[in-house]
């Protein structure tokens, strides 16, 4: 690719990050969460293998780690939600103010999470369809 | 208690495991996998005494009171059916050992949310929930059935991917009609509303799902993905197709038309005629069949046929049946399939007629097949006499048309069995057949089906028990009074 | 004989599709829903119960989470499955 477009990426990448993180980590507060953050992050990646070449974003990030970031993802999400979620909502909730960043119970946990869960699996999938 | 939905999250957390498990070696991916069937099981059959001395276990999920967070119910039918079909797929997985060879990871990753969708399916008593789970199986199976990526297994997966999807949309379609009416998602919240409401919509919203779930098990007038895609699939996953994912239509049928909304008379003369159509259709199409999972695959039509025949009857044995049939056919074609999956994999071809030099008989593989043929078509002393029995019964005493049509869909199920069984068994006289040695890891399977159906068929009071009190777990009243508290 | 086969299927559609919008005519209006369901429930305690000040997200993440869970198990399956189709090996693991 061409060299303007390569450093226009590398810069906008981390933005990209950013704006996901954000949606993410402010899922229980305004319209977003887990599964638009996780697109968003998505999509920097899917502007990285394009710009550059995919074995190169792939040598940095690979199969297997993709693969074992979700499914320790999984395993938490399981956790949080299936029983950290139910037993101990109400005690965790009074902790918190409502309306702070520091609020909506084990939310803001599942929504980070959820989002690792679907950055992985769309990436995993771009990378498959990529390379074939 | 909130721990009821443990079956469901072992099984969960097993296939999140297995890729971490694979990190270095593939070595402990078996290990893994029948570890978390174990506990699954085990947990499954530990929940057996508090159902039976209750009726009913419900758990809310997340602690939310009924209608506004998800119930998990556990009654007789569920939990029978989940002990059922975790058994087939340990089974099945034992069988895979030495099948599988490569891919390991992802297949038996696959498994494990093909039986993740199942108990979701069976364990909820949430229509979204249910959806949810059903696509959770649908997608794990759409993707096995492509495993060997050969021409016409990939083939036969975008056939049930697309008449699948069709499925799983009007499932959803429905679903999303009976929430803009009634404006709840619980199925005991869902029974209380539906009494009082006369909104054409939920009448379509059931013909919806219904279809979708007829769709999903293949009966006749939508059966054309299911003979492929059993074709294609491994062994060990057809008998899981068969064993496991096609019963779950059945009983999605049978947990909304009995205990959600109300069994009128123009539901079970619709049950009642696919079924009909799809116990001759299937038979009369497996006794032309030159491949032998094709053949089985057929077969499997034919006796979900009987299912629903049974099951639109309505009546009390017709019902009991019905739904043991469900769990003998299950074990009966896991039985078979396997057996078909050994043959396949020593003669290393599916057509019956090439089959016959390639293949040395072999007395387990023989005398399973056998046995599993006789049982399916309702000998005595096997486990498919009772629910047959039963079957005739109940026709005869509704319509005795129906039951010349079972008997004639049984003496159907002889001949193309014994076809078969002639032309794969009995015509291999060549010599010098080479006979691969049989691992101990794919006979074991075969000698426990084998066992399970002679003691279920020698005691047959034991299944017709748990039958009866499987048909009274759908009660209309004792379910909202359980869920509804 | 095909012709014919034709003009019947289209004749089904057509059926179906009048009637499915003849239910359809029948479903509440747009914005109206049964005071009787759990949308009412979700809106008015949803922020004191759970916490979260965006009602979707208490919805999705807590009151029914156990569906949420069942949904990224779904993306799970479809990228085990793209995996298992499309690639020929996972790297960094000896097969």
């Amino acid at each position: 690719m061409d060299v303007i477009v390569k450093t226009i990426s590398r810069i906008l990448f981390p933005f990209i990050l950013l704006v996901g993180a954000f949606i993410a980590f402010h899922g229980h507060l305004t319209p977003g969460g887990a599964f638009p953050a996780g697109a968003v992050i998505a999509t920097g990646f899917a502007l990285l293998v394009l710009v550059f070449r995919e074995p190169d974003v792939e040598h940095k990030l690979t199969v297997s780690e993709l693969i074992d970031l979700k499914s320790v993802s999984g395993i938490f999400l399981m956790i949080l939600i299936l029983s950290v979620g139910s037993l101990f909502r109400k005690e965790l909730t009074e902790l918190q103010t409502p309306l702070k960043l520091w609020s909506g119970g084990f939310t803001l946990f599942s929504n980070v999470t959820g989002m690792f869960m679907v950055i992985t699996a769309i990436v995993l999938i771009l990378y498959s369809l990529v390379r074939e | 208690m909130i721990f009821g939905f443990l079956p469901i999250a072992v099984m969960l957390a097993t296939t999140f495991l297995i890729p971490l498990v694979s990190l270095k070696t593939e070595k402990y991916i078996i290990h893994t996998t029948l570890a978390g069937l174990f506990l699954s099981l085990l947990l499954s059959i530990s929940m057996i005494p508090d159902v039976l001395s209750k009726g009913r276990v419900v758990y809310q999920m997340e602690g939310w009171k009924a209608p506004f967070g998800i119930s998990i119910v556990f009654d007789p039918l569920s939990v029978f059916l989940s002990v059922a079909f975790i058994f087939i797929v340990l089974l099945a997985v034992v069988f895979s050992h030495k099948y599988i060879k490569y891919k390991k990871t992802e297949y038996y990753s696959l498994v494990c949310l093909v039986l993740v969708g199942t108990l979701g399916v069976i364990n909820t008593g949430d229509i979204f929930n249910m959806f949810v789970y059903l696509e959770i199986l649908s997608v794990s199976s759409y993707a096995l059935t492509a495993f060997f990526k050969k021409k016409e297994s990939l083939e036969a997966a975008i056939k049930y991917l697309i008449i699948g999807s069709l499925a799983t949309s009007l499932v959803l379609l429905g679903i999303a009609f009976i929430y803009g009416v009634l404006g709840t998602l619980n199925m005991a919240d869902i029974a209380v509303k539906v009494s009082g409401t006369a909104n054409p919509v939920i009448g379509t919203a059931l013909a919806l799902i219904i279809t979708g779930m007829f769709i999903k098990s293949g009966l006749v007038p939508f059966h054309a993905w299911l003979p492929d895609a059993y074709q294609a699939s491994p062994s060990p996953v057809t008998s899981i197709f068969s064993g496991v994912t096609t019963n779950v239509g059945m009983y999605a049928v049978l947990r909304l038309v009995f205990t959600v909304f109300n069994p009128v008379s123009v539901l079970l003369w619709m049950l009642m005629i696919v079924g009909a159509i799809s116990m001759l259709g299937g038979a009369l199409l497996a006794l032309v069949q030159n491949s032998l999972k094709r053949l089985l695959a057929y077969s499997s039509i034919s006796q979900m046929g009987f299912v629903a025949v049974s099951v639109g009857l309505g009546t009390q044995t017709g019902l009991s049946g019905g739904v043991l049939h469900i769990i003998n056919h299950s074990i009966i074609k896991g039985l078979l399939f396997l057996c078909a999956g050994f043959i396949v994999y020593q003669a290393k071809t599916d057509n019956m007629h090439e089959i016959s030099g390639k293949f040395k008989f072999n007395p387990v593989i023989g005398y399973s097949f056998i046995i599993g043929a006789l049982s399916l078509v309702g000998v005595p002393l096997f486990n498919g006499f009772v629910s047959k029995w039963l079957i005739y019964v109940a026709t005869f005493q509704v319509s005795p048309v129906l039951t010349v049509l079972a008997l004639v869909s049984s003496a159907l199920t002889l001949a193309y069995m014994l076809r078969a069984f002639y032309l794969v068994f009995l015509c291999n006289a060549k010599p010098g057949a080479k006979q691969k040695k049989i691992p101990l890891s794919m006979q074991l399977p075969l000698i426990v089906l084998v066992g399970i159906i002679i003691l279920l068929g020698v005691f047959p009071g034991f299944s017709i028990d748990i039958s009866n009190l499987m048909v009274q777990s759908l009660n209309k009243q004792q379910y909202i009074g359980a869920v509804l508290t | 004989m095909k012709e014919k086969n034709r003009v019947f299927g289209k004749l089904v559609i057509i059926l179906l599709a009048c009637f499915m919008f003849w239910s359809v005519m029948h479903l509440p209006p747009f914005g109206v829903f049964s005071e009787k369901g759990v949308a009412m429930y979700y809106i008015q305690n949803g922020l004191e119960k759970t916490g979260s000040a965006n009602i979707v997200n208490s919805i999705v993440w807590d009151f029914r989470g156990y569906d949420t869970l069942g949904e990224e198990t779904v993306l799970f399956t479809a990228t085990i499955g793209v995996i298992l189709i499309i690639r020929r090996k996972l790297n960094g693991r000896n097969r």
